[in-house]
């Protein structure tokens, strides 16, 4: 039985090779690896004053026209330095940098030059085949960078990352001018062989946590990384649990604060956010404005936020449980409010509230899909007009759809989706467990989540680090000046951070 | 630079998908056990009637009646069930048959024994009883409790009964009589208009041992802290007990009373001499329902002197 049962066993793992293509590099050989490729460009050039011809080999498209025409075609063609030279002369020169590119490599195999030619570069072949030279004259098309849409500060930098790797990582380097900042590269991805950073500051992130990142990373087999998904959803653990193991980032000084901090980024080219390992609960209810805000009001919005997620996640299960097995509990006045509201309604509480979670997320999604105008008019006739429609006709209660509604306002207020998404799927297990036994479900619902947090590890730290090790800052913000110390379940050599 | 490694060769294949599994599982097999009845019956409350007070008559056939709630401004009509058996228990039985919808006894905030019935058996029912609650106000009714709540329903039913100040938890009554002290309990008399404070009511360890009436009601209110907007008329006006704060001294029951003027000018030592009265009339039969002496002391040998402060 799957359900029960260990499951059907894992195909096993595709032979690969390595490299991808053996065999010389030779114009031929290039010709066949990109055959039905309209962008694969071959010409022979003349170089000046000779009778000798090399082959320029490029994909339209990914190289900048003008510099190959600029940096390669015209030195060949006009540089009389280079005409009558031999051919192996020749050849040093342009690679010595008689041709104008900042970067030039010596290509020996068809695997290291086929990637190049993806990359932007475009080769000159050797006659006759054998080597290539190739030089960095590549697009840089890229979405200038604009204010992140998903974590806004009022007071914080506007810049948020965008789909290009290198403009991410200067966009940090800009904001961590520390020569320790350390960035290493990784290509993940069977197809689409993207390449992923490793960053973090030398001396003050855990050598371990380094260490495991680059392993983990190193360790992915995927098709195609094309999404922060597809990065995280590899790390361990992450398949035990909805609830988010890194924390992803729009915004490069949230990113910096983490490295600062002594945790590990990443950074992927195509995806306009930075991943930061380990992350612990504390991490995802904090704002990227705490640090702007002053440190009584950012501790009190702090609090707010924790109670924020006690509400959203218990609220429901709460008023099931109570409204279907602990009625003496209420007050005797609301009770009598929500039965009078509840006579007509022909629904079971449970199935009442449950109705209204799957609608509210329902909505919700609706309107995250649609586009933002109609998005809104989805959820203003979806969440008023459909919701006041079906209490005057008494399909649901008045009460469950003021429970539904402040569980749902309250799990807004969790800055972090990824976690605002666990916590959605655990309210709605919770309201199941609270309207079959109550709250005596809902309290054994409440422990099996506090065991499962528990029992979660991001890379070394527990997951309920707050309350494991004391560490109040995940709660309470300190005063800046008296913030002296990096958190302790980082295991940075280096903890103090000012005097 | 780009470069073309894909990765290790082998990859150990993950457990995918155990926990979802277990989670559908575990609400499989409570949704099994619910569909089964093998666990807590659900109580939607519109299937229940909600009961806000109930009422003890008899010692030997026990007559139950129960008061429903309303919500007040509302025009509702609150209803009345009865029950009658041979102890509380089936009475109250009797009592919910009487009801189209089930009578919920979980919200009763006011238990209103008869002057016949039996407190202590009533009190230990409230305690083993799964839906009443500990919390619940004990009011002792002179003559049938049955008869003056359903003369009072319309005002009994729209109360909550959880602000009396003169009012005694249940539970709090039990505990004071387990231990072998006297309590006062508030007590009720059927009048013109339903219900009305009567003085109170003397229960001891074996039951109902006496009254406080007239003076010694008023001392008995000073003692138990009860003060709440008091007039005593004087012969000089009226007074008005804002607070009064009791406790024994070197065998001197000492009192100070904080009072401000509510007609003419009355003076300090008309108080005095009336705080004096009411209390030693309080006293006079000798239960010491306050916990003013240890438990072989008698407070008839104490002696009372009352201060007074007047505020504006």
């Amino acid at each position: 039985m799957v359900l029960f049962g260990p499951g059907p066993a894992p195909d096993p793992p595709h032979p690969r090779q390595e490299p991808r293509l053996p065999g010389p590099l030779t114009e031929e050989a290039l010709t066949g690896v990109f055959a039905q490729c309209v962008d694969y460009n071959c010409r022979a050039v003349a170089v000046a004053g000779s009778e000798q011809t090399l082959g320029l080999v490029y994909l339209a498209g990914m190289v900048r026209m003008e510099r190959v025409s600029d940096y390669v075609l015209r030195p060949l063609a006009q540089d009389g330095a280079l005409a009558g030279l031999p051919l192996d002369t020749l050849w040093e020169k342009m690679a010595a940098g008689a041709l104008y590119s900042l970067g030039v490599e010596e290509r020996r195999d068809l695997d290291t030059a086929v990637a190049d030619l993806i990359d932007g570069n475009c080769l000159l072949l050797y006659p006759g085949g054998g080597k290539a030279l190739s030089f960095n004259v590549g697009t840089e098309e890229k979405r200038g960078i604009s204010e992140p849409e998903e974590e806004v500060s009022l007071k914080g930098p506007k810049d948020a990352f965008v789909e290009n790797l290198r403009t991410n990582t200067s966009l940090v380097r800009r904001h961590l001018k520390a020569p320790e900042l350390r960035i290493t590269e990784q290509v993940v991805g069977r197809q689409s062989l993207t390449p992923v950073d490793v960053v973090w500051l030398e001396g003050i992130a855990h050598s371990d946590t380094v260490e495991r990142v680059s392993k983990e990373l190193e360790a992915i087999d995927i098709d195609a990384l094309l999404s922060t998904g597809n990065l995280t959803e590899y790390l361990p653990g992450a398949l035990d649990t909805p609830f988010p193991l890194v924390q992803s980032t729009q915004r490069p000084d949230r990113f910096c604060y983490g490295l600062a901090q002594g945790r590990v980024g990443i950074l992927a080219e195509g995806l306009p956010l930075g991943v930061l390992a380990p992350a612990v609960l504390g991490d995802f209810l904090r704002s990227p404005e705490d640090r702007a805000e002053n440190w009584m009001v950012a501790t009190a919005l702090s609090l707010l936020r924790w109670l924020c997620l006690l509400a959203t996640l218990l609220l429901p299960g709460a008023y099931v449980a109570l409204v279907s097995f602990h009625p003496e509990l209420i007050p005797t006045r609301l009770a009598l409010s929500i039965m009078a509201a509840r006579l007509a309604v022909p629904f079971s509480a449970l199935f009442e509230t449950l109705l209204l979670l799957v609608a509210f997320e329902v909505l919700q999604e609706a309107g995250l899909r649609l586009p933002s105008s109609i998005g809104q008019t989805v959820s203003i006739l979806g969440g008023l007009v459909v919701g006041s429609a079906a209490v005057e006709a008494k399909l649901i209660s008045p009460a469950v759809l003021v429970v539904v509604a402040v569980a749902g306002v309250a799990g807004y207020t969790v800055p972090d989706q990824d976690l605002a998404g666990a916590l959605r799927l655990w309210r709605l297990a919770l309201a199941v467990l609270g309207g079959l036994c109550g709250l005596f479900g809902l309290a054994a619902g409440a422990v099996l989540l506090i065991g499962h947090l528990a029992g979660l590890d991001s890379f070394g730290s527990p997951y309920l680090i707050p309350f494991a090790a004391g560490d109040g800052e995940q709660i309470f913000r300190q005063p800046l000046p008296h913030d002296k110390f990096r958190p302790v379940h980082l295991k940075g050599r280096n903890r103090r951070k000012q005097k | 630079m780009t470069r073309l490694r894909q990765g290790p060769e082998e990859r150990p294949a993950q457990k995918v998908g155990v926990p979802v599994k277990r989670s559908i599982a575990v609400l499989l097999v409570l949704a099994l056990l619910q569909l089964a009845g093998l666990l807590p019956p659900t109580r939607e409350m519109e299937s229940l009637q909600l009961i806000t007070a109930l009422a003890v008559d008899g010692d030997r056939e026990v007559t139950a009646t129960a008061l429903t709630a309303v919500r007040p401004g509302e025009g509702e009509e609150p209803q009345i069930f009865t029950g009658a058996g041979e102890d509380l228990a089936v009475a109250c039985r009797s009592l919910r048959e009487s009801s189209a919808r089930r009578a919920y006894l979980g919200q009763t905030a006011q238990l209103l024994v008869g002057e016949d019935s039996d407190l202590w058996e009533t009190l230990t029912f409230v305690l083993d009883h799964r839906e009443l609650r500990l919390d619940t106000l004990l009011y002792m009714v002179r003559g049938q409790a049955g008869a003056g709540l359903m003369a009072s329903a319309g005002l009994v039913s729209a109360e909550s009964g959880g602000d009396d100040v003169r009012g005694v938890a249940v539970g709090r009554a039990l505990a004071r009589l387990s231990a072998g002290d006297y309590l006062p309990l508030p007590a009720l008399s059927l009048g013109r208009e339903g219900l009305a404070p009567d003085g109170w009511v003397v229960a001891g360890p074996y039951g109902v041992v006496g009254d406080l009436r007239g003076r010694a009601a008023l001392g008995c209110e000073l003692l138990s802290g009860v003060k709440a907007g008091r007039v005593i008329p004087l012969p000089g006006g009226a007074a008005e007990i804002l607070d009064a704060r009791c406790r024994v001294r070197e065998d001197t029951l000492r009192c100070t009373l904080t009072a401000r003027s509510a007609q003419g000018s009355p003076r300090a030592e008309q108080l005095e001499e009336w705080g004096g009265e009411v209390l030693s009339a309080a006293l006079a039969p000798g239960w010491d329902c306050w916990g003013l002496l240890p438990l072989d002391g008698d407070v008839r040998s104490l002696a009372v002197q009352v201060k007074v402060r007047w505020v504006e």
